[in-house]
């Protein structure tokens, strides 16, 4: 069970940090995209 | 409902100004962005001429709306961690068409826009009609659940108590997504969906922050392990969700969500070219992960939550400490936690982004059923005659009588089970036989049309597999003294389409083999 707490867990930090880096991404080049 | 202070929502009139001035704003920019575009030529030309943040933002904008976020949070709520294993499959599976194309390479180099098409182009005009006019129903049933989602989400976050207050917020938001509709809200559907990414992109970040934060990554593990046990982190474990039903979401929300259903298609084909489609689908795989993980994380939040405000004998837990078998109140959960824990003002934001996502997907979703019914049914039907004009306005009159079925069918229909295996099981209605249809007709040469019929036709066995459908005909496990689930039901009809096409082409092959050209061999 812990281990797969600890997978779990961190596949969850992992898509967070790579949806955050994508979505800052998007949001600078989409602003100029758009424009 | 409760009384006393547990469920006071932090919901304020600072909150219901933004959610109008955000929707409105989204109106004007739409009507700002339509004066530049006098025809669906222009549209056509916009959506084309896209460069890759755009349209990888619509793209994720489209996956992540609040049906998705609703369905997906009662998952993570109903099953803990495990649930997890369904955004993993999801993301592995985009990832791995992606990457070798399978299905959707061999199908942009066929140069149809719908799968009905194809079917017409592969096995003629009748198994386009029949299969178009199944898809359709097939679909409307699928969205049969999404305003229900919404008149939910609206209640719990706003801390509406009345009963029928979900029923008056349903009539309200399918009005607003017909006028929406109707008026033509597609057009400006690039710069609203970009709007709406970064809104929600970021909300999703800072509630998950926010929402860890309050609780402590530590007491979230441990309310699981003591709810769900050893169900809520392994999905291999019978006791949650089991390898059946691995495979069945590898399926559904793998496969056939990036590849065969039709919003997926529509931007296959509209893809420039083949290595446009490749890349789409390796960036898409990041979304179709994260649309499941997030809100599930979420989900299990929210289970959190509940058990540290109640414990055992409370709202959402039995005296033994159970989680309760009512898939409305579990649904109502993970909005009914954000109006805990979100303060004034951010709690309208994410409250408008998600109400913006819900106008475009409906929208998204009304235009493409009443198409695929009016282009790929009535039209052929009608041996191709029918003017511009008089499709424009079967269309609306379709969007129309759609959104009156899906009023109330939200209000009539008892689902049963929870929303996302609903989701795929009413889909599989269409997607069993069309994945038969379209892998056997793609990559095998001697697919044939009678085939393709009784493939598709099987596929209405997948019906089986809703609750209420097993409880009216004295099938459900008591009744068959068996333990059989959704996903058993699904895989089964799936492997009888595929049989049945095989076998249905090889007894009646068809007389002249036009498909020669169309097949992956020969393409």
């Amino acid at each position: 069970m812990d281990a797969w707490a600890t997978f779990w867990g961190w596949l969850f930090v992992l898509v967070l940090i790579v949806f955050a880096i994508l979505s800052v991404a998007i949001t600078i080049g989409g602003f100029f995209d758009v424009k | 409902m409760e009384t006393g202070d547990f469920f006071v929502s932090n919901f304020g009139t600072l909150d219901w100004v933004l959610v109008a001035v955000y929707l409105l704003g989204t109106v004007v920019v739409g009507i700002y962005a339509n004066r530049y575009i006098k025809d669906m030529a222009d549209y056509v030309v916009a959506g084309r001429s896209l460069k890759s943040f755009v349209s990888v933002a619509t793209m994720l904008g489209s996956e992540i709306g609040l049906v998705t976020v609703m369905y997906t949070a009662q998952k993570g709520f109903s099953n803990g961690f495990a649930a997890f294993h369904i955004g993993l499959v999801a993301g592995v599976t985009c990832f791995f068409v992606g990457v070798t194309g399978f299905l959707v390479v061999p199908l942009r180099k066929t140069g149809v826009m719908t799968i009905p098409e194809y079917y017409g182009q592969r096995f003629g005009k009748g198994v386009r009609i029949f299969g178009g006019a199944l898809l359709v129903v097939a679909g409307i049933l699928n969205m049969g659940v999404f305003l229900k989602a919404g008149g939910i989400f609206v209640t719990s976050l706003t801390g509406m108590t009345d009963p029928n207050s979900v029923n008056i917020v349903m009539t309200i938001l399918i009005s607003l997504v017909l006028v929406y509709t109707i008026l033509g809200g597609m057009v400006s559907v690039v710069i609203t969906d970009y709007i709406q990414f970064v809104v929600l992109s970021f909300g999703m970040l800072f509630v998950c922050g926010y929402a860890v934060g309050n609780l402590g990554w530590d007491p979230i593990v441990e309310t699981v392990k003591t709810v769900h046990g050893e169900a809520g982190f392994d999905p291999l474990n019978q006791e949650g969700f089991g390898p059946a039903y691995m495979l069945w979401m590898l399926f559904t929300f793998g496969l056939v969500s990036c590849a065969v259903w039709p919003t997926a298609v529509m931007r296959v084909c509209a893809a420039k070219d083949i290595q446009v489609v490749h890349r789409l689908y390796r960036w898409s795989s990041i979304g179709f992960m994260t649309r499941f993980i997030i809100p599930q994380f979420l989900g299990i939040c929210a289970l959190a939550w509940m058990w540290q405000q109640g414990g055992p004998d409370s709202h959402y837990f039995d005296a033994n400490g159970e989680l309760i078998d009512n898939v409305d109140e579990t649904l109502r959960a993970m909005p009914l936690f954000l109006s805990q824990i979100l303060p004034t003002g951010l709690i309208g934001l994410v409250a408008a982004g998600m109400l913006a996502a819900f106008m475009s997907t409906h929208d998204s979703y009304l235009l493409c059923w009443a198409s695929i019914l009016v282009e790929d049914v009535i039209n052929p039907a009608m041996g191709g005659r029918l003017e511009t004009r008089t499709r424009l306005f079967l269309s609306r009159l379709f969007i129309f009588l759609f959104g009156v079925f899906l009023l109330a069918w939200s209000i009539w229909y008892p689902m049963g089970q929870d929303m996302l295996d609903y989701l795929a099981v009413s889909g599989a209605i269409y997607f069993t036989g069309a994945f038969a249809v379209l892998f056997l007709g793609l990559y095998w040469e001697r697919a044939s049309r009678v085939g393709a019929y009784a493939a598709i036709t099987a596929g209405m066995l997948a019906l089986l597999g809703l609750t209420p459908v097993r409880e009216a005909l004295h099938l459900t496990n008591e009744d068959i003294g068996m333990n059989i689930n959704e996903a058993h039901i699904g895989l089964a009809t799936t492997s009888l389409s595929l049989v049945l096409m095989a076998a249905g082409s090889i007894l009646f092959p068809d007389k002249k083999n036009h498909s020669e050209q169309l097949t992956v061999g020969e393409a």
